[in-house]
């Protein structure tokens, strides 16, 4: 188990690795740059600016002086585009957000994909268990940004419950994890369903109601464990289907976020802030990548350390 | 049950296709005509006789289809049913002609995607032994990058280069997209072709004499074929969706080009707390959802209708 999770790390931290160096030298290779959009600059000053954002050295210097930035102060350069904000000013502000709104959105989705899916296993065949599966396919149909936009017409202007966009207290959160969340929340409510349907025809369970234990004990205490599998290994894709839904919502709903300031440095070129991201984003997406793999090992003892 | 369902979804299905196959001979407006009298109107149907300068334009551009318009429908042109943007652009018009791009997008990189995993999963699975770990595990290292972002940073970053040396939006989109969702394909047709190599009729083939890629054309191809449809199936609306992802993001389609990420992205942008004009969300969403949800059932049920042992892949 431990050489396991060794060696999944170093493979992870090998992948990171890979992305940062590809994007770097695509980026700084690539036709177009910083300081293009605005009008024509004199040939001085765009070698002075080049020369002060460390762009006129040969790309594998660059991105040694990079790497040792971050890695020895946890630096991630200024931004280009922002005049004066540093890349981690800017992460301070937007990733605390983007995180919980993150983790709003996926306790969300698996605290009623759970229960919907556990509802449709329960009434097989039955009004509720086509209810649920019918709207689970509109869930898994309709774009995370179709469904942000609806949410706005109709709980923040037709029913002002809600406010439009912004930032603020948690009642700005609300519509924005809603439309995040529903998607994976029908994936899950069909995964969990599919997974109960299976464990609740085996044998043991049928002991279990034998002896005694009441539907819900039999339900959370015996079927579940096994009955999630496939929910958990769906957690990875999950993780990247919320990070990829984030650049939209965060959009639609003016919160920016790390999601909005991603898709702002990719289309400004703003080579800092967007690297930044794109770690960050890897990362994330490694680690629930490598926390599935563990938990399904432990969820079931019989696949043990997957190699 | 299920079949009715299926149905249901072919029928929806053929529906938008052959609305935005059928749109230059549609009687409809020009998608990017401006209409300021109409600017913001909710959907307000009518049928009225076209200028004639409209109809010469039309005809101008697509003579054969607006040949077929004019001697079905005559002059007459159906305005407002899903109502006008606030440039006074006829919605339904924009939503049948937005189809065709988005459509054409998820079918061509689709194709994309099938030809790659195909090649790369029958290589990987036939040859066997060091190329195969080698190639599944080149596999197994590209699901762990997040080429979401990569792509949305590539795109971003050409979308600044001028537009001589920029290569075709739509044509990147193609190829990005395509590149990004072999991988599955790859996986699934790895597997079927390894299980199929030990099969006795290829080794009665091969005891006869076929050369390996008799073999694969002839004997394994064939078997891998519904695989391969139910996986293409499957990865239309994915594709569909990240093609609408993107042109939402504004990295994708570019306008005055119409797809249904534009239009979606253009109905958010115009909700404001002033203004509510609910059809410029809805009509384009309605045609995404109805469009990938077809395409999600079609595809689950023609897997469960063909290889029920696939529901977990």
């Amino acid at each position: 188990m431990i050489r396991f999770i060794v060696s999944r790390v170093i493979q992870s931290l090998l992948v990171v690795l890979l992305v940062a160096a590809g994007c770097f030298a695509l980026m700084r290779s690539l036709p177009g740059g910083p300081f293009d959009a605005e009008r024509q600059l004199s040939a001085d000053i765009e070698a002075n600016l080049r020369a002060a954002y460390d762009l006129d050295a040969p790309i594998s210097s660059q991105f040694l002086r990079w790497a040792e930035a971050l890695l020895l102060h946890g630096d991630f350069g200024p931004s280009m585009r922002y005049r004066d904000y540093d890349v981690s000013t800017i992460l301070a502000e937007s990733l605390p957000l983007s995180l919980s709104l993150g983790a709003a959105a996926l306790g969300f989705a698996l605290m009623l994909g759970l229960t919907a899916g556990a509802i449709a296993a329960l009434n097989r065949g039955r009004l509720a268990d086509t209810a649920v599966m019918a709207a689970s396919s509109l869930g898994l149909a309709v774009p995370n940004f179709v469904l942000a936009s609806l949410a706005v017409l109709l709980f923040a202007i037709a029913w002002p419950l809600f406010p439009v966009a912004g930032r603020g207290g948690p009642e700005h959160l609300v519509l924005p994890t809603v439309a995040l969340g529903l998607p994976f929340a029908a994936t899950v409510a069909r995964l969990f369903r599919g997974g109960l349907l299976e464990v609740l025809g085996e044998d043991w369970i049928r002991t279990a109601r034998a002896k005694g234990a009441s539907p819900l004990r039999v339900l959370w205490g015996h079927a579940a464990r096994p009955a999630c599998l496939p929910v958990v290994s769906a957690l990875g894709p999950a993780t990247a289907g919320l990070m990829a839904g984030s650049l939209v919502v965060e959009r639609v709903f003016g919160l920016g976020g790390l999601g909005s300031h991603f898709v702002e440095s990719a289309l400004n070129a703003d080579y800092n802030l967007a690297l930044a991201a794109i770690l960050i984003y890897a990362t994330l997406l490694t680690l629930a990548n490598l926390a599935v793999d563990l938990a399904y090992g432990l969820l079931d003892p019989r696949m043990g350390a997957p190699s | 049950m299920q079949r009715r369902g299926s149905l249901f979804a072919l029928t929806i299905l053929a529906l938008v296709v052959s609305l935005s196959l059928l749109a230059p001979a549609l009687p409809l407006p020009d998608p990017a005509a401006m209409q300021p009298l109409h600017a913001g109107e909710p959907p307000q149907l009518s049928w009225t006789p076209a200028p004639a300068a409209e109809l010469a334009h039309a005809a101008q551009q697509h003579p054969a289809a607006t040949a077929l318009r004019q001697a079905l429908f005559g002059p007459y042109v159906l305005k407002g049913l899903f109502g006008h943007d606030d440039l006074g652009r006829d919605l339904f018009s924009r939503v049948a002609w937005g189809g065709r791009v988005s459509l054409a997008v998820g079918l061509l990189a689709t194709l994309v995607s099938g030809l790659l995993g195909v090649a790369w999963g029958v290589l990987s699975g036939w040859v066997g032994g060091r190329t195969d770990a080698l190639l599944m595990r080149i596999v197994c290292v590209l699901y762990a990058v997040p080429f979401l972002f990569l792509v949305i940073l590539l795109v971003g970053i050409l979308r600044g280069v001028n537009a001589a040396e920029a290569p075709n939006r739509i044509a990147v989109l193609f190829v990005v997209i395509g590149a990004v969702s072999w991988l599955t394909m790859a996986r699934i047709v790895r597997g079927q072709v390894l299980a199929l190599r030990g099969a006795e009729f290829v080794l009665a083939a091969r005891a006869l004499g076929a050369t390996p890629w008799q073999l694969v054309r002839r004997h394994v191809l064939p078997q891998i074929r519904g695989v391969v449809i139910i996986t293409l199936t499957l990865t239309v609306p994915r594709v569909m969706l990240f093609e609408a992802f993107l042109s939402f993001l504004g990295l994708g389609v570019e306008p005055p080009g119409v797809s249904w990420g534009i239009l979606a992205s253009q109905g958010a942008e115009s909700l404001t707390a002033v203004s509510t004009a609910w059809w410029l969300v809805l009509f384009p969403g309605l045609a995404l959802a109805l469009t990938l949800g077809s395409l999600n059932v079609l595809g689950d049920s023609l897997r469960d209708a063909l290889d029920p042992r696939l529901r977990r892949v």
